[in-house]
């Protein structure tokens, strides 16, 4: 998890508060374990790479050696001038970056595969919602099974917590269900709310800059679009917000504030689920 | 599950902000200064002496791009306050503005400056840059400007020239390389 944070900070990165989605997806460690190994890979060395660089060595060799036997001061100073291009060059390929295809699908593909692991799972649940817990024991329990509907590999999640009061939205509009899901985020303010029982994290990566992009709307309950069976806040992009979400790395430096909002908002809820269960969960 | 959550204070200021702000525009500001520097030591203590048309010109492109750098932070920190603010005051409205524009400039100079950049080099090699205005010692000298025909001197110099400017701009790309390889591996998580 930690890892495909680290990764994921050359990306446009948002943290949904959609408690739907939220509840919906186990954080097992496989779910986070496949996060971050299909999202904290790097660029390899292939062989055309390798040819470049060695291009931009030898031309390098030549310009020193020009320089060296010849006393052109010119070749030289250009030559050095033009040494940040190849550590540029090497640099990309140690960060990761990813195209917007792979960022819809992984997230996607990861949390599907987890719910469809987490039916044979045993999972924890508690849940605010739920009914009170006697302190001292643990109540387990197993998920249903989602149907997965094989035309668009649309996957519904029932979770037991929610089943009294989300029931008909969920049937609508399962999280899962939504390509989109991305989009139903809202702004960070995750920790207190998942303070109180969630046991279940989802990170969604927003490759869509057009569509998606963090709300600066204070509401923090998405409403359900009935048209489109899609979760939505109205998002607008405001020429203060838009460079965040352009997908390179040149624009972190827009991005460095929110990343690091959400690095601590996760960790926190990390550290609560895993360190304060007792304290936290099963009051 | 309470669906009106009491209204918090936003951080403004994430911890951990700065450092990494800042440890960014200090890599910037090796890789991008360190090897302009190790360029501009080639070029002013051989003739034409002192700030010609080349040095002048590498010393623009460095820094400009440092100050592009310096401009992006503080777009970035006017726009963190700006969007923290809950209440459309003139602090909220100004520093949005201010954001904006900074952004904007920032990237017009990195569009101008690349573009000058590639422009200077093709003046360069074209030899348009051998006139007597480049070839004598304009800037900072007026009158006494003279032209150098021959190198005959200078030989030695320029080559130990030559060393500590690769020297020096392997050494910085050198340090850029390890921090950069430092701060880009992911940890092992389990």
């Amino acid at each position: 998890m930690a890892a495909a944070l680290i990764s994921l900070q050359q990306i446009p990165l948002e943290l949904t508060e959609d408690e739907r989605l939220l509840a919906s997806i186990p954080i097992t460690n496989s779910w986070s374990q496949e996060i971050g190994d299909r999202l904290s890979r790097r660029g390899t060395w292939s062989l055309a790479i390798v040819k470049y660089v060695a291009w931009v060595v030898i031309t390098f060799a030549f310009a020193l050696v020009d320089s060296f036997m010849f006393g052109s001061y010119e070749g030289h100073a250009t030559a050095i001038l033009w040494l940040w291009l190849l550590c540029l060059a090497i640099g990309w390929l140690w960060v990761p970056t990813f195209t917007r295809s792979e960022l819809r699908s992984v997230p996607r593909s990861s949390n599907q595969r987890s719910v469809k692991r987490a039916t044979t799972a045993v999972r924890r649940a508690t849940t605010a919602d739920g009914p009170r817990i006697p302190k001292g024991r643990k109540r387990f329990v197993i998920d249903p099974v989602p149907e997965v509907n094989e035309e668009n590999e649309k996957v519904k999640v029932e979770s037991i917590q929610e089943d009294a009061k989300r029931e008909e939205i969920d049937q609508k509009a399962s999280p899962l269900s939504n390509p989109t899901y991305h989009q139903s985020t809202t702004s960070f303010r995750s920790p207190p709310e998942i303070q109180q029982g969630h046991d279940h994290l989802a990170i969604s990566v927003s490759p869509n800059a057009n569509q998606s992009a963090v709300s600066r709307t204070r509401s923090p309950k998405p409403s359900v679009n009935p048209e489109t069976d899609e979760l939505f806040v109205p998002q607008k992009l405001t020429l203060l917000n838009r460079d965040e979400h352009r997908l390179t790395a040149t624009f972190n430096y827009s991005r460095i504030m929110r990343y690091l909002v959400l690095v601590n908002d996760v960790l926190t809820v990390l550290d609560k689920l895993t360190g304060e269960e007792d304290e936290v969960g099963f009051r | 599950m309470a669906t009106t959550p009491p209204a918090e204070k936003k951080v403004v200021f994430p911890p951990g902000a700065f450092t990494s702000m800042f440890g960014a525009a200090a890599m910037a500001l090796i890789l991008q200064g360190g090897i302009t520097a190790a360029a501009v030591i080639v070029l002013i203590p051989i003739p034409p002496l002192g700030l010609d048309c080349r040095s002048l010109g590498y010393i623009i492109y460095g820094a400009t791009g440092i100050f592009i750098v310096s401009l992006t932070i503080t777009s970035t920190i006017l726009a963190r306050i700006s969007e923290t603010r809950e209440r459309p005051t003139v602090v909220k409205r100004f520093t949005a503005f201010i954001a904006i524009t900074l952004r904007n400039i920032s990237f017009l100079l990195a569009f101008t400056n690349r573009i000058g950049f590639i422009v200077f080099h093709c003046l360069q090699f074209s030899n348009f840059l051998d006139n007597c205005y480049c070839l004598a010692n304009v800037i900072g000298r007026g009158t006494d400007s003279y032209m150098v025909y021959t190198y005959e001197g200078w030989i030695s110099k320029i080559r130990n020239l030559h060393i500590v400017a690769t020297v020096l701009a392997a050494f910085f790309v050198f340090v850029y390389m390890v921090s950069l390889w430092v701060m880009s591996v992911p940890p092992d998580y389990s």
